[in-house]
């Protein structure tokens, strides 16, 4: 297993938000994280890229592992290269708006490799030819549509090479129609081998690339596997509501998309 | 008026042109121009410590700005002039202007970094971090350069208001711009024609500044947030 998540707890101050979570996700497989809002998605990714220092409970990724506990923490330099394995991409691309679209790419070589500002600007450029954005490599952020700019946080996010990305519902902000080509950006990835953790709320999407489904609520997993097991037949009520509620469609989704049901 | 006032006039105007020239190439430029250097920098410092976790640099960062900011500048200027030379410390009067706007200049100038700081969004500290950027990168790379072009209109102001600021410099018997105007206008008792040109020369550079201003602010403007 390339992560694996123990007992994993998060308070915010007598808040809990994350309850003893177990989650392993394996090399190169995709896990689609699926819940109401609030039940913490995003405190879990931010939790993974230690973004948030979870309160309790151990990561690993690879074979580096941080065990956290309450009036421990680790060091600044075991949290920056624990970081460095992961790469994120978040719901508003919090791209750096007086960067151009290779800029942004190229900073975390330039800042955190210490490449020559050449190699990263060839790399960035490299980048932006996967995602589609070649000829925009000049342009500012609000120079670009949502779904160009979403583009470009994901070749971001890759630039320095992480072992798993996080994903947290990058579509959600977008309009409808510009849904499609972020998605399809993300399924070349998962045809390529990469690990992803995907939070996200498009069913069909995540019924054809999951490997994993993870249902969450109220800080807990309820319920985890195969989209077949969560979309096709849902053991727990919550489930079955939750799919309905989001798109009455979902489970046909699910059947078109060939998942055995 | 009669032929010979207006003549006395006109002398009297063409005697100080040059006078005036000098005081504001000799004194008001250099002493604002230095002063708004030196309190940027300091201010940096001063906005960096008012936001920082710990109390021992963010207690004192707040008090220099609240007593620096409470205070007018002349009776700063006055007690680095007047006062401090009774501790033993003398200072020439160029350097006792330049001090005290520095000093005042930071304050200001440092709750207009700080605010700036502030109001760039959680999500581009977050961009970063998520890079693997340590915390002093993030600020030097991400976070500063935006806070910056947030700056730019302010502290345009700052110095447009710090250039006029520095005519208390005639006060501590410099000759700059308003000093030699002042020094004139003694001498030749035409207080009304001597303060109306120096009235009209920092007119005429604030609006420069101003045209100024204006270009740097277009020319920073290139990004949108
Ligand atoms: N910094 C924080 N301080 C306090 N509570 C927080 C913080 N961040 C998130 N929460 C709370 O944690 C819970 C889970 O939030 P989040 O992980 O954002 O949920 P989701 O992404 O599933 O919508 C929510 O109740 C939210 O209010
Ligand atoms: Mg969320």
């Amino acid at each position: 297993m390339l992560l694996s998540i123990e007992r994993l707890s998060k308070r915010y101050g007598d808040m809990e938000v994350l309850k003893e979570i177990h989650l392993t996700v394996g090399q190169g497989t995709t896990t689609i994280v699926i819940g109401p809002s609030g039940s913490g998605k995003s405190t879990l990714l931010s939790c993974i890229n230690l973004l948030e220092l979870p309160t309790e409970g151990a990561i690993r990724i690879g074979d580096r592992r941080l065990d956290f506990s309450e009036g421990s923490k680790p060091g600044q330099r075991a949290i920056l290269s624990f970081r460095q394995q992961t790469g994120t991409v978040f719901q508003g691309n919090y791209l750096f708006p007086h960067m151009t679209a290779l800029e942004n790419v190229a900073l975390g070589l330039i800042a955190v490799k210490r490449w020559n500002k050449a190699d990263a600007r060839a790399k960035a450029a490299a980048l932006l030819d996967k995602v589609g954005l070649g000829a925009c490599r000049d342009r500012y952020p609000h120079q670009l549509s949502g779904g160009q700019q979403q583009r470009v946080g994901i070749a971001r996010a890759m630039s320095m090479e992480p072992k798993i990305l996080l994903f947290d519902e990058p579509t959600s902000a977008l309009d409808p129609e510009l849904v499609g080509e972020v998605l399809e950006v993300m399924k070349q990835l998962t045809r390529e081998g990469i690990t992803l953790v995907v939070v996200t709320h498009e069913m069909e999407f995540a019924s054809r690339v999951a490997d994993q489904v993870v249902f969450m609520e109220q800080g807990a997993i309820l319920d985890s596997g195969s989209p077949a097991d969560i979309f096709g037949r849902p053991r727990h009520d919550r489930i079955r509501h939750f799919l309905n509620r989001l798109s009455p469609g979902a489970m046909h989704h699910a059947a078109a998309s060939g998942v055995t049901l | 008026m009669s032929q010979d006032r207006i003549e006395r006039i006109l002398e009297i105007i063409s005697d100080s042109l040059l006078p005036l020239l000098k005081g504001t190439v000799l004194y008001t430029v250099p002493i604002s121009l230095l002063s708004f250097a030196f309190g940027l920098i300091f201010a940096l410092f001063v906005a960096l410590a008012s936001l920082s976790a710990k109390s021992y640099l963010r207690m004192p960062a707040r008090a220099y700005v609240w007593i620096i900011r409470c205070t007018p500048v002349l009776v700063q200027l006055f007690l680095i002039f007047y006062g401090l030379p009774g501790f033993g410390i003398l200072l020439s009067p160029f350097l006792s202007v330049v001090i005290s706007l520095t000093v005042s200049e930071a304050a200001y100038s440092s709750e207009i970094i700080r605010a700036s700081i502030q109001s760039i969004p959680a999500g581009q500290w977050k961009a970063g971090y998520s890079l693997g950027i340590s915390r002093s990168q993030n600020f030097v790379r991400v976070i500063l350069p935006q806070a910056v072009r947030i700056c730019i209109p302010s502290f345009g102001n700052q110095f447009i208001t710090l250039f006029k600021t520095s005519s208390l410099a005639a006060l501590v018997t410099i000759p700059d711009l308003f000093g030699a105007a002042k020094l004139i206008a003694a001498s030749t008792f035409e207080p009304m024609l001597l303060y109306l040109l120096a009235g009209i020369y920092y007119l005429a550079l604030c609006s420069l500044l101003t045209i100024g201003q204006g270009r740097l602010e277009k020319r920073l403007g290139r990004y949108r947030t």
